[in-house]
């Protein structure tokens, strides 16, 4: 605020200022000429310094609450249950008898040696006395041993380079060898009289220290489970303390598990980046088979011999999850990670338990449970079939029959021969009527006809849209029917016989194995996928009302000649 | 509903712009009439009432509670609260200088200036009260992260920071060399000049009107208008394809609006002339050459013999030049937006060939 007071350049004087008016009155006694009670003004400093610290702290709360460590407290919780477990098992199978027995063998030993104390004593100064003197003429031995190695060196440098104190040399070398091999005999004498005073002891102590190593091993279990329980809880105050902000930079308990996928890139624009699974920071049972049984996120991988096993096709190290799961690589949220849904209702379930939401900025969500198997076609498109992917192979089959490809672009189909097939000479074989017919409905002739019904659909039947759809598709039937016929080329095919024996053709038809490729009729067994799917063998069904009897005639005698 | 297309309808630029800088410049001319408690009071509150039957509208929600939305709904209510604010209290001194009585400022400050702990104390409690506001916004408005940027597919709208909208509106007037380089750099001269230009010593140290009204009557013009309106036209109103779309509409991204901008040149060659365009570009082009070369070498001398003969004489040559070009750069926003308005002109200049184009 400016000091200057205004109408610098003006002319008159201001009066005498009467007191502020537009001062609220509030408080006058208080804050005197002021504009503000000192007072109120450290109220409100306290007050908004105290909201400050406050919401620092929500700050760093908010930072540090993180979904996955929720389930990484879970899963420790998981783990200690079944460590206890395991315990329980291990006490339910233990040999409590033989544990007392050896026991028992133990404090008869202890009772022994209280007889023998006074011999023990002596023994064990003794013992005390010789280790104090093995320390002091080892250590007189191995730094002679070095004095005589760098006097060594200089002798040998002395006589290679000839120098003219070679021999006084020499002769200071003999002595300080003769002095270390005065200690070694020391050494050794000591640590032999060490190791007779050790068998000695071992009389009054062997036979003790059998049975508690004994005792120990079949206590193994019990203590290895024991130190897993401790490391898997080694207190609140040493969690907390570990995973505490600014000092989880340590060693936290709680941390991001990731697996390194050096050869596997997520396709960014301009940027191939390797991919970073941290799908385990949560998933932390999925390779460890115990987890069967256990809920989502800890569940163990429902196919280890397939995947992420070290033995398996498919290591983690190699190929981690995102590679064929789908999903944000690098994501450590439910949400983030681009989970997907495998039914409307999980989907309603995810809304409410995770606030879960589509991601529309990520380039490849994970793939729904149904669909599984299109993460195989990623690595796996080179081949017809992919193992153990039935329903990968069924679709890639479904594509190749309805010949989806003659109107789709699809890689991989581009130089198969179409599904449908030749009408050049369609007028010699089929009549009009019959070709209206078949366009109309296909399947009102043949039940498990391939060419899909292109008119009287829902949307083109009846009038709708200012449309008259029954008219149209008349017309338009009539018009292409008359355009295949205009444009036919029939080949010129003798005549057929006539005359044959309807009951003997039955015989003749059911015995030389027309059935082996053909089928007659509606296929009823719908589960019988690979009768709806057969590709050879013509399904013959009300054959007798589309072509005539000649040309069937000409077609069993020489399919070539009809076909060339 | 009829009211919201009503109101769709006129908060396109042409009305929202028109009306704003009407209502701005008659405010000025009558300030002891609009700058009142009472105004503010009815303003304000039908503000709060809009924003609040309008947050109803999941059209108009989308877009005004998107995380880096919030601070131009903000702003949409703190500028005119300090505009308002500052002119009420120029009011008043002015109200108080005709009748010879002490100014505001003159009363609080007449003994003593009050800095601690009137000023400082409170800028510090200030200070942190902003800090607690800013971590407890931060904390409960997560920063809206977009996919990674991928230069082959930008997102449409394509918007600036919110903060260099107003510059991104200037680009459908003029050309990016204009709008976004020419423009910006006077803007950033200019207000580093006003200190040199303005030789006006009045109104240092307390609120006036009267004695600043050409002063704070083309600040108020550039600031409101050509700055912060367009911030808030491009914030809340312009979607994909940097389309007009009302408060209620849907930001439809296959949304079309008709390209039918016509160069000066065609205007006066094919329609006027009843002429194919010559093919030299600067023949084409003479007419927009002459006007523009007149906007700026001929309007000055005009301006000081006429109707700004008093600043020529109080600010001398030099002084009245820059001015009058800085004036006449700013001008030239407004004049090109009406021009578009009313007659769809591309170009005054358009010399595409060249980059050329004004």
């Amino acid at each position: 605020m400016s000091s200057e007071t205004p109408n610098e350049g003006g002319q008159k004087k201001p009066p005498i200022p009467t007191p502020a008016k537009r001062i609220p009155a509030l408080n006058i006694e208080k804050r005197g000429d002021r504009l503000y009670a000192v007072d109120s003004l450290h109220k409100w400093f306290a007050i908004s310094s105290l909201l400050l610290f406050l919401i620092t702290v929500g700050m760093v709360l908010a930072d540090y609450s993180r979904e996955w460590k929720r389930y990484q407290r879970q899963f420790v919780r998981l783990q200690i249950q079944k460590t206890q477990n395991d315990i329980r098992q291990v006490s339910s199978s233990f040999d409590r008898k033989k544990f007392d027995q050896l026991e028992a063998q133990v404090k008869q030993t202890e009772v022994q040696q209280k007889q023998n104390e006074a011999q023990i004593d002596k023994l064990q100064k003794q013992k005390n006395d010789l280790e104090a003197k093995l320390y002091a003429v080892d250590e007189n031995y191995r730094f002679s041993k070095a004095v005589y190695d760098s006097e060594k060196y200089g002798y040998e440098d002395a006589v290679a380079h000839k120098a003219s104190n070679a021999q006084k040399l020499g002769d200071k070398l003999k002595q300080t060898e003769k002095g270390m091999n005065d200690y070694k005999g020391d050494l050794d004498k000591t640590t032999l009289d060490l190791r007779a005073v050790n068998d000695e002891l071992n009389k009054y102590f062997g036979e003790r220290d059998a049975l508690q190593k004994n005792r120990e091993t079949q206590l193994a279990d019990f203590s290895r489970l024991q130190t897993r329980l401790n490391t898997l809880n080694p207190g609140a105050i040493i969690v907390s303390f570990r995973n505490a902000p600014v000092f989880d930079f340590m060693n936290p308990s709680e941390r991001i598990n990731q697996v390194i996928l050096s050869n596997l890139y997520n396709d960014q624009p301009f940027k191939a980046i390797p991919r970073v699974d941290r799908c385990t920071t949560c998933h932390l049972g999925i390779d460890q088979k115990q987890y069967q049984n256990d809920p989502q996120p800890f569940k163990t991988h429902p196919n280890l011999d397939m995947y992420l096993s070290s033995g398996s096709p498919h290591p983690m190290e190699s190929f981690g999850c995102t590679s064929c799961h789908g999903g944000l690589d690098r994501a450590t949220s439910f949400v983030n990670a681009a989970h997907m849904p495998r039914s409307e209702d999980q989907r309603k379930q995810w809304q409410k338990k995770y606030g879960w939401e589509e991601d529309e900025f990520i380039p490849q969500p994970m793939l729904p449970m149904a669909n599984i198997e299109a993460g195989c076609y990623k690595c796996h498109n080179g081949s017809p079939e992919v193992p153990q992917a039935a329903k990968l192979n069924s679709g890639r089959d479904l594509i190749r029959i309805y010949g989806c490809f003659g109107c789709h672009k699809l890689p991989g189909y581009e130089n198969i021969r179409k599904v449908g097939p030749d009408l050049s000479t369609v007028s010699g074989k089929l009549n009009k009527d019959w070709v209206r017919k078949w366009l109309a409905n296909p399947k009102d002739f043949k039940s498990q006809a391939r060419m899909p019904q292109f008119w009287w659909n829902s949307n083109n039947s009846g009038k709708s849209n200012g449309v008259d759809w029954d008219k149209r598709n008349a017309a338009e039937i009539n018009a292409i029917t008359e355009f295949l016929f205009a444009n036919s080329k029939p080949k010129e095919l003798p005549a057929g016989r006539t005359g044959g024996d309807p009951a003997k053709g039955k015989q003749i038809v059911e015995t030389v194995g027309c059935f082996g490729c053909h089928a007659i009729g509606a296929i009823k067994d719908v589960a019988n996928q690979s009768q709806i799917r057969r590709r050879h063998g013509y399904n013959l069904e009300n054959q007798g009302s589309k072509v005539s009897q000649s040309w069937i005639y000409n077609w069993v005698k020489d399919p070539v000649q009809v076909w060339p | 509903m009829i009211i919201k297309e009503i109101i769709n309808a006129l908060t396109a630029p042409y009305y929202l712009i028109t009306a704003a800088a009407i209502l701005l410049l008659v405010s000025l001319k009558y300030p002891h009439k609009f700058y009142t408690n009472k105004v503010a009071a009815i303003v304000f509150g039908g503000m709060f009432l809009f924003l609040g039957l309008s947050i109803l509208d999941p059209e108009f929600r989308k877009i005004v509670t998107k995380p880096d939305n919030v601070p131009i709904v903000g702003m949409l209510f703190l500028v005119p609260f300090f505009t308002w604010f500052s002119m009420r209290e120029a009011v008043v001194n002015d109200q108080r200088s005709t009748d010879g009585k002490p100014l505001i400022e003159q009363e609080e400050t007449a003994e003593k200036v009050l800095t601690w702990p009137d000023l400082v104390y409170t800028e510090l409690i200030c200070m942190v009260v902003l800090t607690v506001i800013l971590i407890g916004w931060s904390m409960a408005l997560q920063a809206p992260l977009e996919d990674p940027a991928n230069p082959s597919s930008s997102p449409n709208p394509s918007k600036a920071p919110w903060y260099f909208l107003g510059l991104q509106e200037m680009l459908v007037y003029f050309d990016p060399w204009l709008a976004g380089v020419v423009f910006p750099g006077l803007i950033i001269v200019g207000l580093m000049a006003i200190p040199y230009i303005d030789t006006n010593p009045k109104g240092n140290g307390y609120y006036t009107l009267k004695d600043r009204r050409w002063e704070i009557t083309t600040f108020l013009f550039g600031f409101l208008i050509l700055w912060i309106l367009l911030v808030i036209l491009g914030t809340f109103l312009r979607g994909p394809n940097w389309n007009f779309f009302g408060p209620y509409e849907f930001w439809d991204i296959h949304k079309l609006e008709a390209l039918v901008n016509v160069n000066l040149s065609e205007y006066i060659w094919v329609k006027g002339l009843g002429t194919g365009l010559p093919k030299n570009p600067l023949i084409r082009e003479m007419f927009g050459f002459l006007i523009v070369l007149g906007y700026f070498l001929l309007i000055p001398p005009l301006l000081a013999k006429k109707w700004f003969k008093g600043f020529y004489t109080t600010l001398g040559p030099i002084r009245f030049h820059v001015m009058t070009f800085l004036l006449l750069c700013m001008a030239a926003l407004p004049i090109k937006m009406v021009l578009r308005w009313l007659f769809n002109l591309k170009y005054i200049i358009g010399i595409p060939e060249y980059f050329f184009n004004i």
